[in-house]
């Protein structure tokens, strides 16, 4: 298990604070907006840099005090850092050439690992003839050949192009799990923290916000800043109005009973995009209802996009893929209750 | 159609080449007149490689040969202590902000601006038998002889060439250290190495070409240094600097003195050609660098940081706070103490010939600086190109020692003239100019020039109003460099200028030739302050960019 | 009838030549009034000979004389060599006993005894065919700071006793003239046995200097309180700082002297004014010129002395030097003091 506990630092009016759990062999996934301390918190971590107060606990060890090279803890850097006057092999076997392996055993060791990521041709090439992909590969190979504990990941797919990017992100995390090997993955990207996590972690401000399993920070999100980054559909501030009613700029909505608000402060709405059904424009102005002008629309393929003038607010509506608004149209929305979700705003 | 090529990197390969073949023939000038000469002194019946032959002749006598070890040797651990003083210099400068950073990066100039005579001279004030450090301990420790006495012998040359120089380390190292990216060091670490490893591992490989640069070319000014060498160690060895002066001015032997001068250069050429193979490698690791973020130092840094600024004030601003204390001593009349005032400079701006000596170091160090900026930037525009080869030979002038060039410039143009003075030292300056040229085009994104291609801009247009801003900086920097030497130079005012000319440096020498030493004192720190003006200028310009 | 027609002939012959001696002798007498001098730097300084010399000259003469500073004493010799038979120049000022032997010897210099040269002391005379004129002298000699050491050392053997260890400053006889003088000095005193001299001097010198400046700014920052220099040297501190604080040290072995001497040279365009400008080098007038600028004594024995000359120093005995010996013994000399302990 890796546990941080009260792991502070400050850097000019930036000021993080984070406590964080991640079972053994589980791989976690730090999202958030770039700026938000998710690297600096890997880099402390890793010991590249000395928090102000705090522990770092890894499997009943207290990593604090360590030097970097004796925590057992790997990162693959957003820019790989391969070492360049070394070719690919060389890359991969310096962990165990630090520990004292013999020659031979490590080569072979490396020679293993690049061939489950499909290295073996290239490694006697140097890392500036190898493409962003078989560099990644690399480097991956590198950090995992020195074995150790926690594997953290700095945004390890961001220079490469999505395609490249979505098929790696499923070999990192199956190489993961194959080593067993427990990691900590920082992303922008919510897909890829998705995909990749067993617990996503979303970070704002220096801080973790919201604490849960892929399912449930994307289905059930707990705080509108996670269901906003997450970006499944429009968050509406709201308060509350009658009984069993939220009161928003846009009209009245009811949710299920029984699921209350997640926790104190105020309170939003939230859908997904495509929890509307459209209805005639005479049933406007019931509980439940939106209505608006379109702004634009789009073909996204599994659905049609429109941007919505609902003069208080502008939001983003997905349609069936058959659905053919005009702009300048007016339409009405049905948001059914159980599709309806409460948010808070500060956690 | 011919395929479309980012031409903005490319400009035509034939420009580059001539102005290389203008460096290298200037270059060679000098030593060819010089063989030339010795040829025409030995008669009809020498051959043309008769002066080659005699300066292999002069490395069999062991007077040469010890003086050639001797150079060799004191070059070489003054540049090792130099690159050791540097080292933590430039690593301060590449990963922190600190107030007097700046200063730090543009010491550069010191060396180059302050004449060697009163680069003796400070180093005797503060490190001195009657020195400021060795009086200050007599009367603290109550000693009746002074304790230091290192000043005189071989570390003492390498003590006062050690500080000297160590701000061309500094500077050069420095610039491409912020440039390496510290994740491959940090990789290294977590990979299981010791910081030292680390440092070996990830840094090194990509700063080893600068080390080797600045170290090279710290050796070549210790290799050809003249009045520090003698006065110091005079009494421990010779240069063959030495039996170049003599022969050429004392002997007057042409022929003697060229065997040995070219005998000496033949030395400094392999060394040049040593640092261009460096700088080739350096560029190349440079390329696309942009500098990594800086830090207030704190802890161990700090104490690094304070550490280090306190060697640097007692060891390089001490002899020459010294020399400014100097300036500024005015020796009271009999039985009374020296005391302080405004009364060297009051002289010296009171002479007739100094406003116009300021005058005379403004007209050839100005335009001298724009020459060697302007011809230096074309040249490293044109060596741009990765396969350009023979980037290397643009190092060339620094194989010239100021006592062959002076011999050279002299036999090719005996009648000298003013104006001859400025091309002699922009030409002086130009491998300072290319170099740092060539370092900031090896950091330009080729995007933005691209873009303003596509927008419509000519392949000329694009590079004035796109590419020539980016490097600008630089090119106020190496101009800046280049001021600082054309002003501070003696030998080639001395040799060519005619009539009243007198540059600050010469009147300087005119004023130690007669006695008037404290008067050179206060003229060097014009000197010096103007160099430094100008030198700080600049640095703020290269900062503001970065 | 045969001879007279000669006669006639050679009657003719000889007009027509006087005519053109005439018109040749009235040309020369129509040389602009100018002349070009080459000469070392610290002579063209703006408190040096140079600018005083050419005004007085000017007045007295109306010739406009042009200095041009060829670098040190070294670099003007080399380059009239290079110039030689072709000069430019017309006058070369600044060659002295010790480095204008190599200028004699390459026959650069035509003969010509100024009006006042039989004033001259005979030992100051550089040539016997007076192709170089002498203009000023000044004896080698050890500057002794009062203020810093007791105790002087009597004579140039004294300084090799270990009370006089590290406290002298010489200059490097490779690279400069008062190196070589201080050479000569040895070579005059001790002949053969210099080199054993040079052995036993060498605990006493702190530094040898590549030129006078550094050894002598050296000396006037306390470095060491004795310096190889001129016996006028204290001269210049009682004229210029009103101190008595240096000395030059008379010893009784003797002393090498310098003599600076000009002449003009082989080609020179404006022969008249050149043989006007000597005559007036040797004047009275100009000789007084020289002490408080050169910081050397006048060669012409009328020239009045200022008073702070009584702080200089006329040795007794002067010692006749080879300065081509002394030349090619330098690098000797230089080998011995950096012997390796």
């Amino acid at each position: 298990m890796l546990e941080l506990r009260g792991l502070a630092r400050t850097m000019g009016d930036f000021a993080l604070n984070v406590d964080l759990e991640l079972a053994s062999g589980a791989i976690g996934a730090i999202l958030g907006p770039s700026g938000c301390g998710k690297s600096t918190l890997l880099r402390l971590v890793a010991g590249l840099e000395h928090p102000e107060a705090g522990s770092i606990e890894l499997e009943g060890r207290r990593l604090d005090s360590l030097p970097p090279e004796a925590r057992g803890v790997g990162l693959v850097f957003q820019d790989f850092a391969l070492f360049p006057n070394m070719s690919a092999l060389r890359n991969i076997e310096y962990g165990p050439r630090m520990r004292g392996e013999p020659r031979a055993g490590r080569e072979a060791k490396a020679r293993l690992l690049a061939s489950s990521l499909g290295l073996s041709a290239l490694l006697e090439r140097q890392p500036s003839s190898l493409s962003g992909g078989e560099q990644q590969r690399v480097a991956l190979a590198r950090t995992l050949a020195a074995e150790p504990r926690l594997v953290l990941l700095d945004e390890p797919l961001s220079s490469l192009d999505a395609g490249l990017r979505r098929r790696l992100r499923g070999e990192i995390a199956e190489r993961l799990r194959e080593a067993g090997v427990m990691a900590l993955h920082v992303t922008h990207d919510v897909e890829e923290a998705l995909a990749i996590a067993d617990r996503v972690y979303l970070m704002e401000n220096g801080r973790i916000t919201e604490t849960g399993s892929p399912e449930e920070v994307y289905l059930r999100p707990r705080l509108a800043s996670t269901a906003r980054f997450v970006g499944r559909g429009p968050v509406i501030p709201a308060e509350p109005g009658s009984p069993g009613l939220l009161r928003t700029a846009l009209g009245d909505f009811a949710w299920p009973i029984g699921v209350g608000p997640g926790g104190p402060g105020r309170l939003a709405l939230f859908f997904a995009a495509d929890a509307g059904n459209l209805l005639p424009w005479a049933e406007a102005g019931r509980p439940n209802t939106l209505r608006g002008r379109v702004v634009s629309a789009s073909f996204l393929g599994r659905c049609r996009r429109v941007v919505m003038d609902c003069g208080q607010l502008i939001l983003e509506l997905d349609l069936d893929p058959g659905a053919m608004p005009r702009r300048g149209e007016n339409l009405c929305f049905d948001i059914p209750p159980d599709r309806c979700m409460l948010v808070t705003e500060e956690g | 159609m011919k395929p479309a090529k980012p031409d903005l990197a490319r400009p035509g390969i034939i420009g580059p080449r001539l102005v290389l073949a203008a460096v290298v023939a200037l270059a060679l000038a000098p030593v060819a007149a010089i063989a030339y000469g010795s040829m025409a002194g030995a008669g009809p019946g020498a051959g043309l490689l008769s002066p080659f032959a005699a300066a292999g002749q002069a490395l069999t006598v062991p007077r040469n040969a010890r003086a050639l070890a001797f150079s060799l040797e004191q070059a070489l651990m003054s540049a090792l202590a130099a690159l050791a003083l540097g080292l933590p210099g430039a690593w301060l400068v590449a990963h922190y902000d600190f107030p007097g950073r700046r200063l730090l990066k543009a010491l550069s100039a010191v060396p180059f601006s302050v004449p060697p005579l009163l680069v003796v001279l400070s180093f005797v004030l503060y490190f001195g038998r009657s020195g400021w450090i060795n009086r200050l301990s007599m009367m603290a420790f109550g000693l009746s002889e002074p304790p230091f006495t290192f000043l005189y012998g071989f570390w003492g040359i390498v003590l006062v060439h050690g500080f000297y120089n160590f701000p061309i380390v500094l500077q050069t190292v420095g610039e491409v250290w912020a440039r390496i990216p510290r994740d491959r060091e940090e990789s290294a670490r977590l990979l299981g190495a010791g910081r030292l490893r680390a440092f070996a591992t990830g840094t090194l490989p990509s700063l080893a070409p600068a080390i080797a640069q600045a170290t090279g070319l710290a050796f070549l000014f210790c290799f050809f240094s003249f009045a520090v060498v003698l006065v110091f160690g005079g009494l421990t060895g010779s240069t063959l600097e030495v039996e170049v002066y003599r022969r050429a001015r004392i002997e007057a032997d042409p022929s003697g003195a060229a065997a040995i001068a070219l005998l000496e250069s033949a030395v400094a050429m392999a060394v040049v050609a040593l640092i261009g193979l460096a700088e080739g490698k350096n560029s190349a690791a440079r390329r696309g660098g942009t500098p990594v973020k800086r830090e207030r130092p704190a802890g161990w840094s700090a104490i690094a940081l304070l550490a280090y600024a306190s060697l640097i004030a007692v060891f390089f601003f001490g002899p020459l706070a010294a020399l400014a204390v100097e300036a500024f001593t005015v020796s009271g009349p009999p039985g009374e103490a020296a005391r302080a005032g405004f009364g060297n400079f009051a002289r010296l701006f009171a002479r007739a010939g100094f406003l116009s000596s300021l005058a005379d170091t403004a007209v050839t160090a100005l335009p001298a600086a724009f020459l060697a900026a302007f011809a230096g930037s074309l040249a490293a525009v044109g060596m741009g190109r990765k396969d350009f080869r023979g980037r290397g030979l643009a190092g060339l002038p620094l194989a010239i020692s100021g006592i062959v060039a002076a011999l050279g410039w002299s036999l090719i143009f005996p009648d000298g003239g003013n104006a001859l003075v400025v091309p002699v030292l922009a030409f002086t300056a130009l491998p300072f100019v290319i170099k740092s040229v060539s370092g900031a085009l090896a950091t330009l994104e080729p995007g933005p020039g691209l873009a303003a291609r596509t927008l419509g801009a000519s392949a000329l247009r694009a590079t004035l109003t796109i590419k020539f801003p980016a490097v600008a900086p630089a090119i106020l920097a190496a101009g800046a460099f280049s001021f600082a030497i054309s002003a501070g130079d003696l030998n080639a005012p001395l040799v060519l200028g005619r009539g009243s000319f007198q540059p600050i440096p010469i009147l300087m020498y005119r004023l130690t030739s007669s006695y008037r030493f404290s008067e050179a004192c206060a003229a060097g720190l014009v000197l010096a302050l103007m160099t430094g003006l100008v030198f700080f200028a600049k640095d703020g310009g290269s900062d503001a960019r970065a | 009838m045969r001879y007279r027609t000669c006669g006639r002939v050679y009657g003719r012959v000889l007009t027509i030549l006087s005519f053109l001696v005439l018109a040749l002798s009235s040309c020369s007498r129509a040389e602009p009034p100018e002349l070009l001098v080459y000469t070392y730097d610290s002579w063209v300084a703006d408190w040096g000979a140079g600018p005083k010399v050419a005004e007085a000259f000017k007045k007295q003469s109306g010739i406009e004389v042009k200095f041009v500073a060829k670098g040190d004493g070294g670099q003007l010799v080399s380059a009239l060599i290079t110039e030689s038979g072709r000069p430019e120049a017309d006058v070369a000022l600044g060659l002295d006993n010790i480095l204008g032997k190599k200028a004699l010897d390459a026959r650069l210099f035509a003969a010509y005894k100024p009006a006042g040269a039989d004033s001259i002391a005979k030992e100051l005379v550089l040539d016997s065919s007076w192709r170089l004129t002498p203009y000023d002298y000044g004896h080698f000699a050890i500057i002794w700071d009062s203020q810093k050491l007791a105790k002087p050392p009597a004579s140039l053997e004294d300084l090799t006793r270990p009370a006089f260890a590290k406290k002298l400053i010489i200059m490097d006889p490779r690279t400069s003239t008062p190196g070589l003088g201080f050479l000569a000095w040895t070579e005059a005193v001790y002949g053969p046995q210099w080199k054993d001299y040079w052995a036993r001097l060498r605990p006493s010198v702190l530094a040898m200097t590549p030129g006078w400046d550094a050894g002598y700014g050296l000396f006037i920052k306390g470095e060491a309180p004795l310096v190889l220099s001129y016996a006028t040297s204290p001269a210049y501190h009682k004229e210029e700082e009103k101190t008595d604080r240096y000395v030059a040290l008379s010893f009784p072995e003797g002393h090498v002297m310098q003599v600076e001497g000009a002449g003009i040279l082989n080609g020179a365009k404006h022969r008249r004014n050149a043989e006007k400008f000597m005559d007036f080098l040797v004047s009275t007038e100009c000789q007084q010129l020289l002490p408080l600028t050169q910081w050397m004594y006048p060669v012409n024995p009328k020239a009045v002395l200022p008073a702070s000359y009584s702080a200089a120093i006329r040795p007794a005995k002067t010692l006749a030097t080879d300065a081509a010996t002394s030349v090619a013994d330098a690098p000797l000399a230089a080998d011995i003091l950096s012997a390796s302990k």
